[in-house]
């Protein structure tokens, strides 16, 4: 066999060998070729509608008004934001396949997905990033991400119809992470929005996602149907359907009775009864990092602008004792709202005094102040900080100190939190990847785009020591000068009390659901998983 | 022609306290803490710095908060007659569209509870008085302990244990419409109806056996006996007739709390009745939607004592002929 023969066998060989490999790849990775070609398993796996018993309801048809929680939830089935999390806390692209800034981060290029389908059956172009965010940033239309995004936007352009590139007002190194959220990152068709601010006449407007919108009932129920030219593969499930149970016995009463498949926010005691086997047929899950409790003081209120107020009840809390009533058991004290085993607890815990409870030192602090028990004012919402809010008026008053707990429901907590009309505040939140973003709105006072600080506090360095953070490209630098913000919020001004996360929040879902993953927080996907990759036993 | 000059003056009182209510529930939603138009926008109250001004004024215009609060209440009253209620700041409908869901669902679960409620209660009740002091007057008399002490709540808790969960009868939530499958509307609708109504049975049953036990004591009775009637048409004809005058205002007043909607009873089985709506639509600052509720409700109870008057007036000649 002469050479040429050889070269041209080892050629077909390589040839065949990457074709095989290709159609290997192709059946083994969903985002490019499970829609096409359906292997046995889809076929065999696919059908069926899933219901799950959700303990809130879509807010709205819109995709740029605020979202909350559940709301964002649900809406992430039709809607996809440019930039999602697994849960490892890596950020992936969904609507771009990569992007990249300048040298200070003062403009970002991002490079779209290819073949993302709208609903509609149009393919998602610049055109559309470029209209979209035109829209936001127009402040007649009324968008809430304008408020983010115009401080961080300047300018937007289409470089061609897959790339897009962004210039921004400053050096933003967290852009990508911003653009994660329905609120600021969702792509709709251009001109598909219009009329009244807010409002949509008859469905909302074609989205991207898994799953396209069928039906909403307010407050009864959400409907949708699967997406079959979704761009990571077409979904096993038929159909997908949001039952509005606002009630907590209701919700694990429908999950045992298997008229829902699934649920949300279900009593850790009942989760604790799966585990035990007491009830059978169900899984459960604890989300970890859903919900974590912190004191905010107003630096304003009439005893609490007094430091040495602020710090007498800092000493007069027990945080393992508030956690282990407040939170039945079922949460980890912790003084930041971060991963329990992250650089970013280790960058804020070394910055922080450790706490340790001084009733003594409490009690001389308040005689000092001068103060002599009269009544403070603990702004919360109703419901499980209730429990909360006892440990620590209870702990307080053994101190000296005069907390009248004011539990509320959310327009009027926000209502007082807008006006200042609070002594201290009970806030919770969730670790969106990035915590030194999630302090801007509690003491950034900076006049214009930014909202004004929710603890009253002003202080020029603090404005650029918390503006500061978005700039840093370095991860290791963020790390960092969260560790200066913690000292100067926590330490130098004790202007906040970590609490704890609360792990009492619990997904339930029946045997037959099977390969779902949750979100970071309490969604129902994430970059790498979800609803979108679920099926139903049959 | 008593009766028919009754009827109409009955039905002229009732303008006067139905314009009465339109003012209380408008002024309560004014009184009521929350900005309609932040909650429109889609922000909270603390989002007051960043909403434009520009967008804010003009929303504020749109919804006539400009304007002083009478005129307000003239707007909202001549739209309120045309049956415009505005739009839901919530789900960004029209308010009519959000309450007509809720309507049908609510109509079924009250009327079906109420017929539950009238079939046990008055029978039962009764016969509880005709066997006065035996095991059957005991058996009402627990019952009726049974449904006044017992939380409707935890009645329906047990249910759905026992049906759904346990047998898998039932379904343990949710509400079918009729018109798309009669079978599983029934099935939707037998545990919410029956917890209800066994909890409205034992109010009922309460006053239908005092009040048939007073008139069996009556002289009429005795006389009627002494004439030689049988014991059953004395009972049915004559005496059932006058023992309802209380039951009909018990009845009366539940019927307008049962078409009202039930909160505890449709949260515990996520039912979509009107009841659920106004707790929700109240937890939003949904101000377009309370106000629309509110006032269903309140019109169905002055209706619903329009038609108890009536029923009395039948009953009782001599409330026609001192009111006319």
């Amino acid at each position: 066999m002469n050479l040429r023969k050889r070269c041209n066998i080892v050629s077909m060989f390589m040839l065949a060998a990457c074709l095989a490999a290709a159609a290997a790849l192709t059946l083994a990775n969903p985002a490019t070729g499970e829609a096409a070609s359906k292997p046995e398993t889809w076929e065999k796996r696919q059908g069926g509608t899933l219901v799950i018993g959700s303990s809130k309801d879509m807010n709205t048809k819109h995709p740029f008004t605020r979202v909350t929680s559940v709301d964002e939830f649900i809406k992430m089935m039709m809607w996809e934001p440019i930039t999602m999390y697994d849960l490892a806390g890596k950020l992936h692209g969904i609507l771009a396949e990569s992007w990249e800034p300048n040298a200070d981060a003062s403009e970002w290029t991002f490079r779209l997905r290819r073949g993302v389908k709208f609903h509609n059956g149009a393919e998602m172009t610049s055109a559309d990033w470029v209209w979209c965010y035109n829209y936001i940033l127009n402040p007649a239309n009324g968008a809430y991400a304008n408020t983010v995004l115009s401080d961080n936007i300047a300018k937007v352009e289409a470089v061609d119809p897959y790339t897009v590139k962004f210039k921004m007002v400053g050096p933003r190194a967290l852009f990508p992470h911003v653009l994660s959220s329905i609120q600021n990152g969702t792509i709709v068709p251009k001109n598909s929005l219009g009329g009244k601010v807010g409002e949509i006449e008859g469905n909302p407007p074609p989205g991207t996602g898994p799953f396209q919108f069928v039906n909403w009932t307010p407050g009864t129920q959400v409907e949708f149907k699967r997406f079959d030219d979704y761009w990571d593969g077409t979904p096993y499930l038929e159909g997908l359907r949001f039952r509005i149970i606002t009630n907590k016995a209701a919700r694990q009463n429908a999950l045992r009775a298997g008229d829902v498949n699934m649920a949300d926010r279900l009593r850790p005691s009942f989760a604790e009864r799966v585990k035990k086997g007491r009830i059978t047929g169900i899984k459960t899950r604890a989300v970890g990092g859903a919900g974590f409790r912190q004191l905010y003081f107003n630096t304003k209120g009439k005893w609490t602008s007094d430091k040495r107020v602020r710090e007498a009840i800092i000493l007069s809390l027990d945080r393992e004792a508030t956690v282990e009533e407040g939170f039945l058991g079922v949460g980890d004290p912790l003084p930041l709202a971060v991963p329990p085993d992250s650089d970013w607890l280790r960058s804020g815990a070394a910055n922080l005094p450790s706490y340790e409870r001084d009733v003594k030192r409490a009690r001389q602090l308040l005689k000092e102040a001068g103060y002599n028990g009269e009544p403070l004012s603990l702004n919360m919402t109703l419901g499980q900080e209730v429990a909360l809010g006892e440990a620590i008026v209870r702990q307080a008053a053994e101190a000296g100190l005069n907390i009248k707990m004011a539990p509320v429901e959310s327009t009027i907590f926000y209502e007082r939190l807008g006006k200042g009309d609070f002594s201290l505040l009970m806030s919770s939140g969730r670790f969106r990847g990035e915590p030194g973003l999630e302090e801007t709105i509690n003491y950034v006072c900076e006049k214009g785009k930014v909202r004004r600080s929710r603890t009253g506090y002003c202080n020029p360095a603090m404005d650029a020591l918390i503006s500061s953070y978005p700039t840093a490209s370095d991860r290791a630098e963020r790390v960092r000068i969260y560790g200066e913000i913690v000292k100067a919020v926590f330490a130098d001004e004790m202007m906040q009390y970590g609490i704890g996360w609360s792990n009492n929040r619990n997904f339930g879902w029946r045997d037959n659901v099977k390969n779902w993953q949750r979100g970071p927080g309490q969604e129902y996907r994430n970059a790498l998983g979800g609803l979108h990759r679920t099926w139903v036993e049959k | 022609m008593r009766m028919i000059r009754y009827t109409l003056l009955r039905a002229l009182q009732m303008i006067p306290t139905v314009l009465l209510v339109t003012v209380a529930v408008f002024v309560l939603i004014i009184i009521i803490p929350g900005d309609p138009v932040l909650s429109m926008l889609g922000y909270y109250a603390d989002d007051v710095t960043a909403v434009p001004h520009e967008i804010y004024d003009r929303m504020f215009r749109e919804l006539r908060l400009d304007r002083p609060i009478p005129v307000q209440y003239l707007y909202w009253l001549g739209d309120a007659l045309q049956g415009d209620f505005g739009k839901s700041v919530v789900f960004r409908v029209p308010v009519i569209d959000v309450v007509l869901s809720r309507v049908p669902a609510t109509l079924y679960l009250g009327t079906a509870s109420l017929l539950i409620a009238i079939a046990v209660a008055v029978p039962f009740g009764v016969w509880a008085a005709v066997k006065n002091d035996t095991w059957v007057d005991h058996l009402a008399s627990g019952f009726v302990l049974f449904g006044v002490a017992v939380p409707g709540f935890w009645f329906g808790m047990i249910v759905i244990l026992v049906f759904a969960i346990y047998l898998g009868w039932l379904p343990s939530i949710g509400y079918v419409p009729p018109q798309e499958d009669f079978l599983r509307f029934l099935k939707h609708l037998i545990m919410p109806a029956t917890v209800l109504g066994l909890d409205v049975a034992a109010n009922i049953l309460r006053f239908q056996r005092t009040d048939f036990l007073d008139q069996l004591h009556q002289d009429y009775v005795r006389t009627a006996r002494a004439k030689g009637l049988p014991g059953q048409l004395v009972i049915w004809k004559h005496v059932l007739k006058n023992s309802l005058i209380a039951t009909v205002t018990v009845v009366g007043l539940n019927t307008a709390r049962l078409l009202g909607g039930s909160t505890v009873i449709e949260t515990l089985f996520s039912y979509p009745g009107l009841s659920r709506l106004l707790i929700e639509a109240i937890y939003a600052r949904d101000f377009p939607v309370i106000q629309a509720v509110v006032l269903w409700m309140v019109v169905l109870v002055v209706v619903v004592n329009f038609f108890v008057d009536l029923i009395y007036a039948y009953l009782n000649p001599r409330i026609r002929y001192a009111t006319a």
